[in-house]
């Protein structure tokens, strides 16, 4: 199966099951769940059912296009089911049949892993989802988000495409994958992991991004007090990534760290807090 | 009439680390709402799956035993006239109660005499009171880490999705969150795809999962998977690399195991075994095998949760999972290896050990110079240098990757990159060790140098969380400070290292006392109750009484080695006629003192000149004897003869009893009876508490 098969097969089934079929979102993010379709859509009381694909940057992941299983970008594809349907685990198990996989024949386990986010003050309980091994899937009961308990609970599933693609195609480099027909993953995307390893390790301007990050701070601080809470999203999601760039480079301290995380999470929380109290809800 | 009864909570996959104990809760709770009810029955066992929980009970009794229940009415006085007839009072109180006068008797009670009407409560039917108390039973269980997934806020562990609750084959009516109970089940989610079945009874239950591919009983999924990892190392030609608690973990995992036997490339086998197994274990939870030289296999053993059917592509699958770990392992290796320990050293200034008490690198230092320290006490001068850098290299190894992915390999790590590094073995093996021992059963450092880091490393942390008035309450330590104290303890007593624990504290105390808020003398106070507590457990483990180990700690904690000979001492004594009245005699002296308020350390001196009857004269010249004695053979690690010397005061010690009244009426002839019985205390006192000691 081709990549692009993968995804689309995937937002085709979760359309069937009611989902709004929306697009990545434009701005840097480090998951799936930092999208404003998400973060916000979990929190109050409004029924929703959203599926996309959300390239996800996680710039400490880079290995500079050689290592076969691991990419600064990836792609996952997002479904969020509020509230949460009871028998979500077998419309979830029959997504994977839709895209090929035969149940029988496989070990299909959920295993405990409760997600977590500091940075967005989130986390929920649930499993990583393991195909004969493999981690395909991260699956998410939200208990919490912007540091707000969620009433009715939201079900996250996240899948992690690169991974399903190459067990589909029985492949052990992700590089070796067909995007589509004619065009690999290689040649859609080599280039990219280079240049943003190198980017991210070696050339990213230390002083430069934690000035950034100290402006973006301030900005998305100065856009919660006017009440544009959409806008103030924004700029803590840049927040975040320039935080993981900082981290890739290897300049945060261990206490500092805690901090940063402690920085963007406040924003993430008040954020939270506004959209509910009303003013800013879409 | 008995009848049986049979809850299963179906829900999604419960976490394995909470199966086993909410399984036993929820038996225990389901056990009490019988017993408090009243309900009889022969047997009561709890079954779990990953999406079960399960209670059967046998026997139950279909109704509650009929009681009888007083009711008092007016009193007798006023209950019948003058001609012993019943009044209003007492015909009103019959009403009351629908039935006659003649049914009512009379009670005596303190305040005098009454009319009482005794009833016959029949008792409510078991499945009544099973659907009233289940939800509480439920509710009731203490669950480590529960979560919300519906509207009705309901916590648990995991979605609970039905309800299968039976009583005499009928359906109990339970609702817990939005589900109600019935007589179905589901069969195994893939191999039975998730099939409805109706149930009659436990038999029938069991009987139909075990159709639709769910075997219920997580011992018996152990056996199995026990019996298949056996039977695939001996095909290998190898044996399996046991590991209990991963055997655990997997039974929980699965409702129907079966196994998986794949290779991983023999290019791997240049990582250290402790890597390949770790990775194994932690990420993929797979067994390893060894070949018959010890030799690890480029194999491993996985647990699908499966029928085996389709073996080779699960097997496929799971081995490309396990070349991509091993990848990660090995690219971790030889990044690592680039940097080498030493240089790692500097890397410790960036890393916070503990708020509040500096750096991983203000923590090296420290370990240096308790090492140090050690050395000295010891009279070790040739361990000087391999203890000083193995400690200084022992939390170098903090700051690589491999230890960043695998957490529980510290130390091994560090010891292996010291190897590679042509690292003296010395060093190499204490850095390696110096975590040791962990678990109870795990052993102590191999070498002397190991030893002392070992030792050192753990006195830091306690030092350190003691001096910041951290201090384990209950169930909670979040340093494992316990097991520190344990590991201090095991490895003393292990190598017979004949240390001061309370020297060693006090040196500790110095390297953190910069950061300390608590004084050296309440750090040194909550240590040696601490440690006192740890000894306590591991000698009642080791098979010593209460009372004997009450009696040494009580005058000797701050060696272990000692207090245990002196423990041994006293084991072997306490039947002996002599020492159990000795220790009568012990409690007696201890007693008087107490009530003339003396304190035996300060009672002042002996002046033999006013003795006035032979026998404090013969006691406190055979005191003076063995007083020496005791402390010559004491110091020459002779305990049961220090405590036969003990012994062989019992004449003396009886015949003053018999003889002199301590509390004479001339308070100078008094003052130095009590001396005298304070010394001999003192004298007592060099060997172990006796008065601890319970006398039969």
């Amino acid at each position: 199966m081709w990549f692009q098969q993968l995804f689309m097969e995937l937002l085709t089934f979760w359309g069937e099951q009611g989902c709004v079929i929306h697009l990545p979102y434009d701005v840097e993010k480090g998951a799936g769940t930092m999208n404003p379709e998400t973060f916000f859509r979990v929190l109050g009381p409004d029924p929703y059912r959203v599926a996309y694909l959300e390239p996800s940057r996680r710039p400490a992941d880079g290995r500079y296009g050689e290592n076969p299983n691991r990419v600064q970008k990836h792609h996952q594809l997002q479904v969020v089911l509020k509230p949460s349907p009871p028998d979500v685990q077998s419309i979830y198990l029959q997504s994977l049949e839709k895209i090929g996989i035969d149940l029988r024949g496989h070990d299909i386990r959920f295993e405990e892993d409760n997600w977590e986010s500091p940075t967005l003050g989130a986390w929920g309980a649930g499993w990583q989802v393991l195909l004969d091994g493999l981690e395909i899937t991260q699956f998410t009961y939200f208990q919490q988000a912007g540091g707000l308990e969620l009433n009715p609970v939201s079900v996250e599933l996240t899948y992690g495409l690169e991974r399903i693609a190459m067990f589909l195609s029985h492949m052990s480099d992700v590089f070796d994958l067909k995007w589509n027909a004619s065009v690999g993953y290689r040649e859609l995307r080599h280039a990219d992991e280079v240049q943003f390893s190198r980017y991210n390790f070696e050339v990213a301007d230390v002083d430069r991004h934690f000035g950034w990050f100290n402006d973006f701070e301030k900005e998305a601080d100065r856009l919660i007090e006017m009440g544009l809470i959409l806008p103030a999203y924004d700029y803590c999601l840049k927040c975040s990534h320039t935080f993981n760039v900082l981290d890739a480079r290897g300049a945060i301290s261990v206490s500092e760290r805690t901090q940063l995380i402690q920085r963007v999470r406040t924003l993430a929380c008040r954020i939270a807090q506004q959209y509910l109290t009303g003013e800013g809800h879409p | 009439m008995a009848a049986e009864f049979l809850l299963e909570i179906g829900c999604e996959e419960i976490p394995a680390r909470f199966l086993p104990g909410a399984s036993q809760q929820l038996k225990q709770n389901i056990q009490r709402v019988l017993s408090v009810h009243s309900l009889d029955f022969d047997e009561i066992t709890a079954y779990s799956t990953p999406r079960r929980l399960i209670v059967h009970a046998s026997g139950v009794a279909t109704t509650q035993p009929a009681r009888s229940q007083e009711i008092t009415g007016p009193p007798w006085a006023i209950a019948f006239d003058r001609d012993g007839r019943p009044t209003a009072a007492a015909q009103g109180f019959a009403r009351k109660n629908r039935v006659g006068v003649e049914a009512l008797s009379r009670i005596k009670t303190k305040k005098g005499s009454y009319l009482a009407y005794r009833k016959q409560v029949p008792g409510r039917g078991a499945k009544d009171i099973l659907a009233e108390e289940i939800p509480n039973a439920i509710k009731g269980l203490e669950l480590p880490k529960s979560m919300r997934w519906e509207t009705s806020q309901f916590l648990f562990l995991r979605p609970i999705r039905w309800i299968l609750c039976l009583f005499d084959g009928q359906v109990v009516p339970v609702q817990l969150a939005s589900v109600r109970s019935g007589d179905r089940t589901y069969g195994h989610r893939i191999l039975a795809g998730n099939r409805e079945v109706v149930v009659t009874d436990f038999a029938d239950y069991r009987q139909k999962l075990r159709e639709a591919d769910v075997e219920i009983d997580s011992m018996e999924r152990l056996r199995r998977i026990q019996a298949r990892l056996e039977a695939a190392a001996l095909e290998q030609g190898g044996h399996l690399v046991e590991d209990p608690g991963l055997l655990q973990t997997v039974a929980h995992l699965s409702e129907h195991p079966s196994l998986v036997c794949g290779d991983f490339d023999p290019e791997f086998l240049k990582l250290p075994a402790e890597v390949l197994i770790t990775v194994m274990r932690e990420h993929q939870k797979y067994f390893s095998l060894r070949d018959r030289e010890g030799k690890l296999l480029p194999k491993f053993l996985a647990v699908a949760d499966s029928d085996g059917a389709f073996s080779p592509q699960i097997q496929s699958g799971h081995e490309r999972v396990l070349g991509a770990r091993l990848s990660d392992a090995a690219f971790f290796w030889e990044s690592d290896l680039k940097v080498s320990l030493q240089d790692r050293v500097a890397l410790l200034k960036k890393i916070t050990y503990q708020r509040d008490l500096g750096t991983l690198f203000d923590k090296t230092l420290r370990i240096e110079a308790l090492s140090e320290f050690m050395v000295r006490r010891l009279r070790r001068p040739e361990l000087l240098a391999p203890a000083q850098r193995a400690a200084e290299l022992c939390k170098t190894d903090l700051t690589t990757e491999m230890v960043r992915e695998f957490s529980n390999l510290q130390g091994v790590v560090g010891g292996l990159y010291a190897r590679v590094q042509g690292i003296e073995a010395e060093v190499s093996e204490a850095i390696y060790d110096h975590y040791l021992p962990v678990a109870s059963e795990d052993s102590v450092p191999r070498g002397l140098s190991g030893v002392i880091v070992a030792m050192a490393d753990k006195l830091d942390t306690l030092a350190g969380a003691f001096c910041l008035g951290l201090v384990p309450t209950g169930s909670r330590d979040p340093l494992g400070l316990r097991r520190q104290a344990m590991g201090l303890i095991r490895i003393l007593l292990v190598k017979e290292l004949d240390l001061s624990c309370d020297a060693m504290l006090g040196k500790a105390y110095e390297g953190v006392r910069r950061f300390a808020d608590r004084s050296l003398e309440e750090t040194s106070a909550t240590f040696r109750d601490f440690l006192k507590d740890r000894m306590r457990f591991l000698f009642r483990e080791q098979g010593f009484r209460y009372d004997e180990i009450n009696a040494v700690l009580e005058v000797c904690w701050d060696n272990p080695v000692e207090s245990r000979k002196r423990l041994g001492a006293i084991a072997g004594m306490r039947e002996s006629p002599d020492f159990q009245s000795l220790a009568t005699s012990f409690k007696r002296i201890k007693n008087i003192l107490l009530k003339a308020g003396i304190d035996p350390s300060t009672a002042g001196a002996i002046d033999p000149a006013r003795f006035t009857t032979p026998e404090e004269n013969l006691l406190h010249s055979q005191v003076i004897a063995v007083d020496r004695r005791i402390s010559g053979a004491l110091r020459e690690g002779r305990h049961e003869a220090a405590l036969g010397m003990m012994a062989s005061l019992r004449p003396a010690v009886d015949s003053f009893f018999d003889r002199v009244l301590v509390m004479d009426e001339d308070p100078g002839v008094r003052r130095n009876r009590l001396a005298l019985l304070a010394f001999l205390l003192q004298t007592f006192l060099k060997v172990a508490d006796v008065s601890e000691m319970v006398t039969s």
